[in-house]
């Protein structure tokens, strides 16, 4: 019983210790920057992990078995991070006592800001913000949803697991979908020495019987319930009616490119056909000796270039039909087909996210600010010196 | 552009008259590089001003005009420092190089005249730039003066050093700038987080400049905790100061070389 006890007190020692604290900053501190060394498996530049997988396979295999290529969520960032909290949490222990103990006889006003007090509930206020933030990462992990929807001007689309592009789910979200409908009125934008300025989507909010207009920006999300639409990407949406011989339509659809204003090439697979359509689209084009260029970002003369693609039985890209250009409201004939570009629209991709916890997280940081600058301002203010954190 | 290069020229001269002071001795050299550097704030002053009011907003984006801002408010803090302790001139020795190379850095990068992107409309942006310039200049601030600490510690007050500080004065002002940067730095990622949330949908994805002003936060933070729990001054903590910054330069230069970053992108 007694070694025991004895243990007990060793462990309590020290972790109610500075030093332990100094420690672990510093383990902190070295893995943090390590996961910014080697790379990881969510880095931006996918390109650079994949050449660093081919030259240092052997090394990637170490790294991978150490975790360390995902090391943020991985026990050599976790486990420093988790015995810091428990040092928090008895070192703030220690000194919560040793405060109440010291201000038992003390007014009102010393009882704060008596001596070094003030400093040191700065430095409480601080620390005790961490474990706001933590209490806010926690929900925030646990009930998180993310997800993607894409949006035609005239569009509208429900809340609703169906109607994403593409989601990622918290463990405890159980699918707690909103059921409201949305929809992409019209996208306004406008451009400076070729920068982007300003750029609004009007939207409706229809819940029930309930109607509400937003006008939503880059940095104003739409906001509805605990539901944020961020404006993620945009870009034009053509309309294309892709007839047969006999003129009956084969195709008819907008088609939601990611051309960049004609930069990149995209293509889409025209649906009980053979035929593979790569296109840009050029929202003010001009015919140059060079080429289809743009003059503006702005959609004054669209027209969109195009190259019909036969694929063949194995998925293979195989004869070129037809390669050439097309303006807005004109048709292009080849083989059996006639493309016609009839319209065209913006489409804006929504970031969608429902986080529980970022309320909680913002609290934390504000709370922790707001001790730091009690702590440093207010107790140098005071004319105090070499206090303790 | 005139008032940018003149502002860089004068600032060449003080940084020689500074280093040249140190190294032969000559103590009016360093009063000659206070001059130049006062005129040449003053032409950095101007600089900057004259292209507010050609682009219609402060200068806060990208790496030239944060490098230009950045090291104007460097020279703004040495300036009033200077002026409130005029011992404290000295640490021009490290301070206007740094200023200097700043705008070196700065004029690497495109100087273009761009309006404000849409994605950089937002009054987060000013909070989280504006308190990283008030954190790097106080980062930049102490590191001149434990500079100037590990210089003064081996001479005698002497001579030419006997217009340095005293070793105590130089300590506690360094601690106080390191003090005042934290909190800055803390305000910095703190709106960064809201900005993030609001604009990309996460408060944090670790992304590398994030990261990396993360790691330099977290190394004042073990100098403060070193000050308090092990009793650090004098000399360890003045080592620590000028090692500290070293993450502050990978925050704010290094990482755009050797990581991708999704700070550097906009809305198109």
């Amino acid at each position: 019983m007694k070694k025991f006890r004895d243990t007990l007190h060793v462990i309590y020692r020290f972790f109610s210790s500075g030093r332990t604290a100094v420690v672990l900053i510093a383990v902190l501190t070295a893995t943090v920057a390590l996961g910014q060394i080697i790379p990881q498996n969510k880095c931006l530049d996918q390109i650079a992990l994949m050449s660093f997988l081919r030259k240092h396979d052997y090394t990637y295999f170490i790294i991978r078995l150490l975790r360390l290529n995902n090391i943020y969520v991985s026990w050599v960032f976790i486990l420093p991070l988790c015995l810091l909290f428990l040092n928090l949490v008895f070192c703030m222990g220690n000194r919560m006592k040793a405060m109440l103990e010291a201000g038992k006889d003390l007014g009102f006003r010393d009882y704060f800001f008596g001596g070094q007090r003030l400093s040191k509930w700065g430095s409480l206020v601080f620390h005790a913000s961490f474990f706001v933030i933590l209490a806010g990462v926690l929900a925030s992990r646990l009930t998180r949803f993310e997800g993607t929807m894409i949006l035609v001007e005239g569009q509208t689309l429900r809340e609703r697991h169906e109607d994403y592009l593409s989601t990622s789910e918290a463990p405890l979200f159980r699918e707690n979908h909103s059921l409201f409908h949305i929809r992409l009125n019209h996208v306004e934008n406008e451009y400076n020495k070729g920068s982007l300025v300003k750029l609004t989507c009007d939207m409706t909010v229809e819940d029930g019987g309930r109607v509400e207009h937003r006008t939503v920006g880059v940095n104003r999300p739409l906001v509805y319930g605990n539901t944020a639409f961020l404006v993620h990407l945009f870009d034009f949406s053509p309309y294309i009616v892709i007839r047969d011989r006999r003129g009956e339509i084969v195709f008819q659809s907008h088609v939601n490119l990611v051309t960049e204003y004609g930069k990149r090439e995209d293509r889409f697979a025209v649906p009980n056909t053979d035929l593979v359509i790569f296109a840009r689209l050029f929202p003010d084009a001009v015919f140059t000796a060079g080429g289809l260029k743009t003059v503006s970002p702005e959609p004054k003369n669209p027209a969109l270039q195009f190259r019909a693609v036969r694929m063949s039985k194995d998925g293979m890209f195989g004869k070129t039909l037809y390669e050439g250009h097309i303006f807005l409201k004109k048709s292009k004939s080849f083989d059996n087909y006639v493309l016609s570009f009839e319209d065209f629209r913006y489409w804006v991709k929504f970031n969608v996210r429902k986080d529980a916890g970022v309320p909680c997280i913002f609290a934390g940081l504000w709370i922790g600010t707001a001790g730091l600058a009690l702590r440093f301002v207010a107790g140098m203010m005071l004319k105090e010196s070499g206090s303790a954190v | 552009m005139i008032f940018f290069w003149a502002a860089v020229g004068l600032y060449v001269c003080s940084s020689l008259a500074y280093v040249s002071g140190f190294i032969f001795r000559k103590e009016r050299l360093p009063a000659l590089g206070g001059i130049f550097a006062a005129l040449a704030f003053a032409a950095h002053t101007s600089a900057i001003a004259l292209r507010w009011a050609v682009v219609g907003h402060p200068p806060v984006m990208w790496n030239y005009e944060n490098a230009v801002a950045g090291s104007w408010l460097i020279m703004l803090f040495f300036l009033i420092l200077v002026w409130r302790y005029r011992r404290m001139a000295a640490i021009g020795v490290a301070c206007v190089p740094i200023a200097l190379l700043m705008m070196g850095y700065g004029i690497t990068s495109v100087p273009e005249l761009e309006p404000l992107n849409v994605t950089h409309q937002s009054v987060w942006l000013y909070v989280h730039v504006i308190f990283a310039w008030f954190a790097y200049s106080s980062y930049v601030i102490a590191f001149g003066l434990s500079v100037l600490f590990l210089v003064r510690e081996k001479r005698e007050a002497t001579g030419f050093y006997r217009r340095l500080p005293d070793l105590n004065a130089l300590d506690l002002l360094s601690y106080r700038f390191v003090a005042f940067g934290f909190v800055m730095d803390a305000v910095m990622i703190a709106a960064g987080a809201i900005w993030a949330n609001m604009v990309w949908g996460s408060y944090w994805s670790w992304d590398p400049i994030e990261t990396w002003s993360l790691v330099s936060w977290l190394i004042y933070a073990l100098y403060l905790h070193l000050r308090a729990s092990m009793g650090w001054r004098g000399r360890r903590a003045a080592w620590l100061a000028v090692f500290a910054l070293s993450g502050v330069i990978i925050s704010f230069w290094g990482v755009n070389y050797i990581a991708s970053s999704v700070h550097m992108l906009k809305l198109q």
